[in-house]
């Protein structure tokens, strides 16, 4: 194929056939002289069959940072190479500097540098690299077919993290599960009722914990201590469905509900307990359950980052037959879905009375703002508009206001809160049921 | 493997509107073909077919008018039918079945006979020896006035236009009617369209009068009713020879007796063989003369070399800039949903509907269970029961009270966002535990 500099080779010898005699004979001159150039100017660029890729840098990021990944390209062909290449990522990837020009010799080879700023989390593909050689002159160049370019396109997916704004409600949280975890000395010993060890008396220890049969064998007085349970089981289930995709303040619902499960996750996998994971719409979008202690967290976060909202309606029937079926033991099932009456009262209340018998449930919902707002007239000069919304917002207030009478009805702790509580109130009901004991 | 399954849809959308065009023309012009009456059909403008395109009406009225009709169907038979006695029309119904033979013949009969041919193309007017330039034919046949002073030109516009006959520079002027459909060189009528003939035409503007008028000069009327192609005598020599002596001498004698009605054309068929001749080698002379083009000539060739050479430079820039280096990735966009989207499309719906009155007791419903919760009332409590708390806290008329908590709206905006806005500010006023004034 020819490039610009081939037409500007044209343009040169326009004057020509108006300087010299036999016009005719002189453009058909210039032209064949131009094309027999970039005949020879393609034969001699290097064939694209002689370059090799490597990419390398960084498979996972929080969203939000930014990070970088290199291109290493290689010319195992005999012939010196002038390259041009496009690297492609989706745009979501943000990459920058995508265009590259490269002079490698036969056998070098160069690396290239892509920033990445990823505007959203879940997996950001590399597409394609399109590459092509150009011959000495600059009048020609080969590139080959788009198909031909991905199949030599090195697979490179960014895992981009969601974000976890939450993170630092961390030690604070886990500084109270330490406290009646025991670890902390505060009033004498953990709460719980698992027991734990025993050991000697000492003065303010709770006499009520004397263990006398103890203290009979060892002839001294020993005391038992307790801890609240571990290795509970706690189950994320995630509405991925319509209402999830609502925008509360700047992000989805889904985004909050994902960070607020992920403070617990990380919170309950501290305090040694199982956390699984089922991430729900019209089916079921991801599950992770089973594997041990050190990989689920890293699993957890991995498959959340895949997450997105889906214009359809959530069937929660998959989820809480799955929920029955397998969970032989007594789990702590959070499900992150909103207050609204169709997704809730037709999909899961008429398996939540079998689900809270043999579950601890709580629902947690992101509340939204905006209704509240719309709810309120403003001060002065409302117009009639304001009321038909103001009015329309009440209704849609009071039906979730009816939706968690029903739910609580049934046994299932609400937590309702607006984004920036959201993840420490459904962290505090985690810790406050395993603080009682019940788990 | 994405990109093929986005393309075909984009193919479609280009192709479809082309494709529907297509096939919207393609079926017209089948339609109008199958519609167009076929000369190879038995009934076509046959003397005793009463079909929509035979011709038994007419000859009904020129038998009527005492015009006895010779129907023949070979050229060979009509030829002879003519005889050598009086004044004879023969009419040929399908002249682009007749051999050119036999129509160079018909040209070539004594001024006696009138020849009428029933839309004659091109191919028929050129054998018959005729310099006349045709055009057409035409979708449908139109109807001109006749523009002439003929007699059977008294008939008045008839639908004679489908072709025309340019008779250009004849040696001897021509009768021209109809708009150039109707015309008169020699002893030849050439009409431009078979409608006038037909059945189902004969009725529409002056068809019918036209076409008795064209037949009925003469006593007798020869029909050539001929519906196959007919092949060229088999011994050309054999039965020319017995015509052609004969026509020539009848030619120059009887241009006397018979000029009365064919006044323009003196027969002369010497010039008439030369000329078609004469013409095409002139038209040959015409087309090839490109490069002898005023426009050609107007320019030195530099001038047209130079133009080219940068005509290629700009087709060869074109070209270079048009290949892209991969094309741009496309990536499905996030799903997002405004925040109370569903409260806005409720507020929009009262809006439209104009439901003041729902809309007012919503919020009032609203503001009633706020004051019912604050004051710890049951939640069956009523109207009056909560304006009655209302009045004693505030110091407000009970009944004021009340019809600002449960009474209706008056037909206009403006006072639906004041009772609206008082209701919010009551509750407001209440709440805070202030006393406000409220009016």
């Amino acid at each position: 194929m020819i490039t610009r500099r081939f037409a500007l080779l044209l343009a040169l010898g326009v004057p020509l056939p108006a300087l010299l005699p036999a016009p005719w004979l002189l453009t058909a001159a210039v032209l064949a002289l131009a094309l027999a150039a970039a005949a020879l100017d393609a034969a001699v660029a290097a064939p694209l069959n002689g370059v090799t890729l490597r990419r390398d840098g960084a498979e996972t990021l929080w969203l939000g940072a930014t990070t970088t990944t290199t291109l290493t390209v290689t010319n195992t062909s005999g012939r010196p190479m002038w390259l041009r290449l496009r690297d492609r990522w989706v745009p979501s990837a943000g990459a920058d500097n995508a265009e590259h020009r490269l002079r490698l010799l036969a056998g070098q080879e160069q690396t290239i540098t892509t920033t990445l700023t990823p505007t959203r989390h879940g997996d950001r593909p590399a597409v394609r690299v399109t590459l092509r050689s150009y011959g000495p002159l600059g009048l020609a160049y080969r590139q080959r077919r788009q198909r031909w370019n991905e199949a030599i396109t090195p697979e490179w997916t960014l895992r981009v993290l969601p974000r976890f704004p939450s993170r630092r409600l961390l030690p604070e949280k886990l500084a109270k599960l330490r406290i009646f975890d025991g670890a902390v000395v505060t009033r004498g010993r953990g709460q719980g009722t698992e027991f734990d060890v025993l050991r000697e008396y000492v003065v303010g220890d709770d006499v009520r914990s004397i263990d006398w049969r103890a203290s009979a064998r060892t002839h001294d007085v020993m005391v038992r201590t307790w801890r609240p349970e571990r290795d509970r089981r706690v189950v994320c289930v995630l509405d991925t469905g319509r209402t999830s995709a609502a925008r509360i303040g700047d992000e989805p619902r889904l985004d909050a509900a994902i960070d607020a499960a992920l403070l617990l996750a990380v919170l309950a996998s501290k305090a040694d307990d199982r956390v699984d994971l089922l991430a729900v719409d019209s089916q079921v979008r991801a599950r992770v359950e089973g594997g041990g202690h050190r990989t689920k967290l890293p699993r957890l976060i991995s498959s959340m980052a895949a997450l997105e909202p889906r214009l359809v309606e959530t069937d929660f029937g998959p989820a809480a037959s799955d929920l029955l079926r397998r969970g032989h033991k007594r789990a702590l099932v959070v499900i992150f879905s909103a207050l609204d009456a169709a997704p809730i009262v037709e999909g899961l209340l008429p398996m939540l009375a079998r689900l809270t018998t043999k579950h601890r449930v709580i629902l947690a919902s992101v509340r939204d703002p905006e209704t509240a707002q719309l709810a309120e007239l403003p001060g002065e000069g409302a117009s009639a508009d304001d009321v038909h919304l103001a009015a329309a917002a009440e209704l849609a207030l009071a039906e979730r206001g009816r939706v968690r009478a029903l739910l609580e009805q049934q046994g299932v702790m609400v937590v309702d809160e607006p984004r920036e509580t959201f993840a420490s109130k459904v962290s505090d009901a985690y810790l406050a049921l395993k603080a009682a004991g019940r788990l | 493997m994405r990109m093929p399954r986005l393309r075909n849809p984009r193919r479609l959308r280009l192709i479809m509107p082309f494709a529907v065009v297509l096939v919207l023309v393609a079926l017209t012009v089948i339609v109008h073909v199958v519609q167009q009456p076929d000369p190879t059909d038995a009934s076509f403008l046959s003397p005793t077919s009463t079909a929509g395109d035979g011709a038994r009406r007419l000859a009904d009225d020129l038998t009527r008018d005492g015009v006895r009709i010779d129907v023949r169907s070979t050229s060979p038979e009509a030829i002879e039918a003519v005889g050598d006695g009086d004044a004879v029309t023969l009419l040929v119904t399908t002249p682009e079945l007749v051999n050119p033979y036999y129509l160079e013949r018909l040209a070539l009969l004594p001024p006696r006979v009138r020849v009428v041919m029933v839309a004659p193309g091109s191919d028929a007017v050129y054998a018959a020896g005729l310099d006349v330039v045709v055009t057409g034919p035409r979708w449908t046949a139109a109807a001109p006035q006749p523009g002439c002073t003929e007699d059977f030109a008294q008939a008045g516009p008839a639908a004679t236009l489908r072709w025309r006959y340019d008779t250009g520079d004849f040696r001897t002027e021509p009768v021209r009617c109809y708009s150039d459909s109707v015309v008169e060189v020699k002893n030849l009528t050439m009409v431009g369209a078979a409608d006038p003939f037909r059945n189902d035409r004969a009725d529409e503007y002056g068809n019918r009068a036209l076409a008795v008028s064209l037949l009925s000069r003469y006593g007798r009327l020869i029909w050539l009713d001929l519906h196959e192609r007919e092949k060229a005598p088999p011994e050309p020599t054999a039965p020319t020879a017995e015509p052609d002596p004969a026509e020539p001498t009848p030619d120059p004698d009887s241009t006397e007796p018979w000029d009365d009605d064919p006044s323009n054309d003196d027969g002369e068929p010497a010039p008439v063989t030369e000329d078609p001749s004469g013409q095409p080698g002139e038209q040959s002379n015409d087309g090839g003369g490109v490069a002898g083009s005023p426009l050609a000539q107007a320019f030195p060739p530099a001038v047209w070399a130079t133009l080219a050479l940068l005509l290629l430079a700009g087709i060869a820039l074109a070209l270079a800039s048009a290949r892209r280096l991969g094309t741009p990735v496309a990536e499905p966009l996030p799903v997002q949903v405004r925040a109370a989207e569903t409260v806005r499309g409720l507020g929009g719906l009262y809006r439209r509907a104009r439901a003041r009155g729902t809309s007012l007791a919503t919020v009032q419903a609203a503001a009633r269970t706020r004051l019912m919760v604050h004051f710890g009332m049951p939640a069956d409590s009523t109207v009056d029961e909560v304006a009655h708390r209302v009045a004693a806290q505030t110091g407000l008329q009970e009944n004021e009270v009340r019809h600002l908590l449960g009474g209706g709206v008056e037909d206009s905006d403006e006072e639906l966002a004041r009772a609206a806005s008082d209701v919010q500010r009551l509750v407001r006023t209440v709440i805070s535990n202030e006393r406000g004034d409220l009016t």
